[in-house]
């Protein structure tokens, strides 16, 4: 395994050290890996791609790009391209001029870049004939995102960064565009840095993710890993709809564990690795992993009101009510039976979809 | 039906006031001055009613106003030129600061706006003059013996043009260079650009429609001028503007100096218009 | 590459302190000079003293000058402030089909050289009424006055907000209500900043007031244009000094209502 980037506790303070924009940051991707930083907005998540890019130096830590330490080359001189959250197209160059400029910044000879230049607006999927002499205020968002790609790609650089590039097309677009980008990504075996606080985005393209708040990477690893075992409550919820409480185990046997949520509602739950410490947890139950029904259909089921009902088209979310405390929020499919406010329900749901977080 | 009109177009209440005024006082006396420049030239006689194209014809043969036109020109190339170079390096420090810096720079600039033109000469006369600062310095460290009067020649009346454009030209600039967004240098510093080249690919163009407004600013005023030459200058520093004053203010001959005023009305015009298109050619990318 | 952005940075610096120095120094020396009691204006000043002062104000043609470019400058003022505010509102507040056309209508006084507008109203009042009245210089300076508050005030109104105008009237605000209760208070500093620049570019204006004048109406920049036309005498510098700290003190008090940030508007 050949790592592409590592950063190494990197920390970088902004306003005369008032705000902490990224407190001891540490991440590596591999060569050929769509690596994603996911985190709301304000994490820190640009300042860590303009820190690897070198538009920023960071106040303690190291970067290495190809195992050399490039934490004071200057960002013309790294072997990594960024696309910009807003693109950054160059207005008064055409779609050519714009590919061409970074081959042009490296004093490429002229057929040299023409060539390349057209190699990438094929992999990008526009037409050189049809694209090349407009400019960016003549193309559609689309077509912006696929040259703002195209003028990264053409430099062929060890690694792309993406700060949120898709983040102003509209919804459908989106959906669009982030499956075409990870194609594109992988026919080239291209290694990237994708930032963004889009949590589908993230688990559509990423190998590897890593969840950012306030500066301080929370987790790593796939997106499968960070979505069925949190370490955190802020991950659990940041990650999907999902039910947390407070519970107090009462009794491990094998790999149950009976937690009491409050005076006796109590459920079950398995863990598989390591056991917990103390006796308080916190529990998550994803949202989409509860079964309504009115018969009893796994070992896990508790009594519970409909209190809401909300009808957002392929899914029904319901708020249902354990007790006057306990409020569960469900998402089913709208298929089959649905329940109306006031309805008495069963909750069910299996033993292996309840998650312990150790905190 | 006036009502309905006023009623159906609010804007039109609002407008009025100024074009009225810009109707009887603005149109109204240039139209007059077409008019004017048919009427009989007489000098000391301000006009004599009547019709005639004498005017135009003498315009055309007359060498004087055309080596002064000339001059005028002539004037222009350097006060360009300086006024811009000036202009984008202080435009551009501004641009690039913050906080009280930016204040205090945009207030230096600001500032001599409202100096009426004529203190403004005066300074640089009391500057240039035999016993004032320059020659002050230049004994004091020996470099010359005997002060001389520096003033009233080519050099002092493109200094006091400069000063006097340099602060639209530098706010024309600083409104162009605000307007570019940060990333886009960025962006090409990622792609390879070293400071140099960033500010010859990415900065100085996108500053064109500010160059050429400012541009078109200078010539204009230079080529309109008249306080600050007439204070700056020799009567070889004479503009078209002086003649002009001069054929309105003490030969009294307002035919011929209407004319000389539509030439160069003329002459201004055309160069805000062609500025203007070229502005929009170069900005075309600035549209959404 | 650290230290090539230091070293371009301090040459920045070095070129804005040079230029700044450029801008500021007539006015230095100006100053400088008027304390000078000496009959001829020279540098370095001969020595300290009020004598010009003195001399200006009490002499009758000078202090009726200033008066004249005071008069000048509250005339203008009126005139031109409420046409160009108008405009600017109504072409914030309507989409019209002439809107381009009158909005260039509006700016040609602007870019029109003062020269040849004040020899076209001499040539068309010269030989009226108006001829030498302070209304007539007014009016000439309220063309430009008119065409820069418009462009300003556009500016300005670009951030203001017309719904808060159509929720007064909704509230059943008649127009003078409205007008006062929720226009007036939140457009407050930029109308401010407005009746200051009308009135301090009227008073410094000079190019059209040379034609437009009798000795009677003879404002302050005029009077010492034909001063100096004949003489550099020591009271010019008290007179400049006299309308640079008209400038400074109107400066002033249009950025503390106004910000810099509108001041950066006037460029074209
Ligand atoms: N140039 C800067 N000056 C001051 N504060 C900054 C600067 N850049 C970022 N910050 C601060 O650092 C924090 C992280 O910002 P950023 O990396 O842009 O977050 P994200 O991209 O995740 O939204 C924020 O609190 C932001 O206000
Ligand atoms: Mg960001």
């Amino acid at each position: 395994m050949e790592i592409a980037v590592e950063t190494r506790n990197i920390t970088k303070r902004f306003e005369k050290g008032r705000v902490v924009a990224l407190d001891n940051v540490s991440i590596y991707v591999k060569k050929g890996e769509i690596f994603t930083l996911l985190g709301p907005s304000g994490s820190g998540k640009s300042t860590l791609l303009r820190i690897i890019d070198g538009l920023e130096e960071p106040d303690s830590g190291d970067v290495f790009i190809d195992g050399k330490c490039v934490t004071h080359v200057p960002a013309h001189k790294r072997d990594v391209c960024m696309v910009f959250q807003r693109l950054a197209l160059f207005p008064h160059k055409n779609v050519f001029e714009n590919v061409a400029f970074g081959l042009k910044m490296h004093k490429i000879d002229k057929n040299e870049i023409k060539k390349r230049v057209e190699e990438t607006l094929w992999k990008v999927e526009l037409n050189p004939e049809i694209y090349a002499l407009r400019f960016p205020h003549q193309l559609s968002g689309g077509e912006m995102q696929r040259v703002a790609l195209a003028r990264a790609l053409v430099l062929r650089p060890a690694v792309i960064l993406f700060d949120e590039p898709l983040s102003s097309l509209d919804k459908r677009l989106r959906d669009k565009m982030r499956v075409e980008l990870k194609q594109i990504l992988k026919r080239f075996n291209l290694t990237a840095i994708y930032v963004t606080h889009d949590q589908e985005e993230a688990f559509v393209l990423s190998d590897r993710m890593a969840i950012i708040n306030k500066g301080k990477i929370l987790q790593e690893g796939t997106p499968r890993e960070l979505y069925e075992k949190p370490q955190s409550s802020f991950i659990a919820n940041f990650l999907g709809d999902t039910n947390i409480f407070k519970g107090v185990i009462k009794q491990m046997k094998g790999n149950l564990v009976i937690i009491e949520l409050q005076d006796g509602i109590c459920i079950t739950a398995n863990y598989t690795e390591t056991p917990p410490i103390s006796r308080d947890v916190l529990v998550s139950l994803k949202a989409e992993k509860i079964v309504l029904s009115d018969r009893p259909l796994f070992e896990n089921h508790l009594e519970a009101t409909v209190k809401e009902a909300i009808f957002v088209g392929e899914k029904i979310i319901y708020v249902v009510e354990l007790n006057k405390e306990l409020t569960l929020k469900v998402i089913e499919k709208n298929f089959g039976k649905t329940w109306r406010k006031g309805d008495r329900v069963l909750v069910n749901w299996l033993p292996d979809d309840i998650i312990l977080i150790p905190e | 039906m006036k009502v309905n009109v006023f009623q159906k177009h609010r804007y039109l209440v609002l407008y009025l006031p100024a074009l009225i005024l810009f109707s009887v006082f603005f149109l109204t006396p240039f139209v007059l001055m077409i008019r004017m420049s048919f009427f009989i030239g007489k000098p000391l006689h301000c006009y004599i009613e009547g019709f005639t194209i004498e005017n135009y014809l003498r315009f055309l043969r007359d060498f004087y106003v055309h080596t002064r036109l000339m001059f005028t020109l002539q004037l222009s190339a350097p006060v360009i030129f300086l006024t811009l170079v000036l202009a984008y390096i202080m435009a551009y420090a501004i641009s690039r600061s913050s906080g009280i810096k930016r204040l205090i720079l945009i207030c230096v600039t600001i500032f001599p706006i409202w100096i009426n033109l004529v203190v403004i000469a005066f300074s640089w006369q009391v500057i240039f003059a035999r016993y004032g600062l320059i020659n002050f310095f230049l004994t004091n460290l020996g470099i010359i013996d005997e002060p001389t009067p520096l003033g009233y020649n080519f050099l002092s009346v493109v200094i006091g043009l400069v000063h006097v454009c340099l602060p639209y030209t530098i706010l024309t600039l600083l409104s162009v260079l605000d307007n570019i967004d940060p990333t886009l240098e960025e962006a090409a510093k990622d792609l390879g650009a070293t400071k140099f080249k960033i500010f010859v690919e990415v900065t100085l163009p996108m500053s064109m429609p500010g160059i050429i407004t400012g541009a078109a600013f200078c010539f204009v005023w230079t080529m309109s001028s008249f306080v600050i030459p007439s204070f700056l200058g020799s009567p070889l520093q004479k503009t078209i503007g002086i003649e002009i004053a001069n054929q309105v203010l003490t030969a009294l001959n307002w035919p011929y100096g209407s004319v000389l005023s539509i030439v160069l009305l003329c002459i201004t015009s055309s160069t805000l218009l062609i500025s203007n298109i070229l502005r929009e050619r170069t900005a075309r990318w600035a549209k959404q | 590459m650290g230290k090539t952005i230091a070293k371009s940075s301090i040459f920045l610096n070095f070129a804005c302190v040079l230029i700044s120095a450029f801008i500021l120094i007539p006015v230095v020396i100006i100053f400088l000079t008027s304390l000078d009691p000496a009959k001829y204006i020279r540098f370095p000043p001969s020595g300290f003293s009020l004598l010009w002062y003195e001399y200006f104000f009490s002499n009758k043609v000078w202090q009726n000058g200033l008066l004249n470019s005071v008069y000048v400058a509250v005339l203008n003022t009126i005139i031109s402030v409420p046409c160009g505010i108008l405009a600017a509102y109504a072409y914030r507040k309507y989409t019209f089909k002439l809107k381009n056309i009158f909005n260039t209508i509006m700016i040609i006084p602007y870019v029109t050289p003062s020269l040849l507008v004040g020899i076209a109203l001499l040539m068309a009042f010269g030989r009226t009424i108006l001829r030498g009245t302070y209304f007539i210089v007014a009016i000439a300076h309220a063309l430009w006055s008119t065409s820069f508050i418009y462009i300003l005030m556009q500016a300005a109104l670009s951030n203001y907000d017309f719904t808060y105008e159509e929720a007064a009237k909704d509230l059943g605000a008649n127009l003078f209500q409205m007008f006062s209760e929720v226009t007036l208070p939140l457009l407050k500093s930029a109308f401010i900043a407005a009746i200051l620049f009308a009135f301090i570019s009227s008073f410094g204006e000079v190019t059209m007031a040379i034609f437009l004048v009798t000795s009677k109406t003879v404002t302050l920049p005029v009077l010492l244009w034909t001063s100096l036309k004949y003489e550099l005498h020591p009271v010019a510098t008290v007179a400049s000094v006299i309308c640079i700290i008209f400038a400074i003190v109107i400066f002033m008090l249009i950025t503390k209502f106004f910000g810099t940030g509108m001041l950066s508007k006037i460029g074209m």
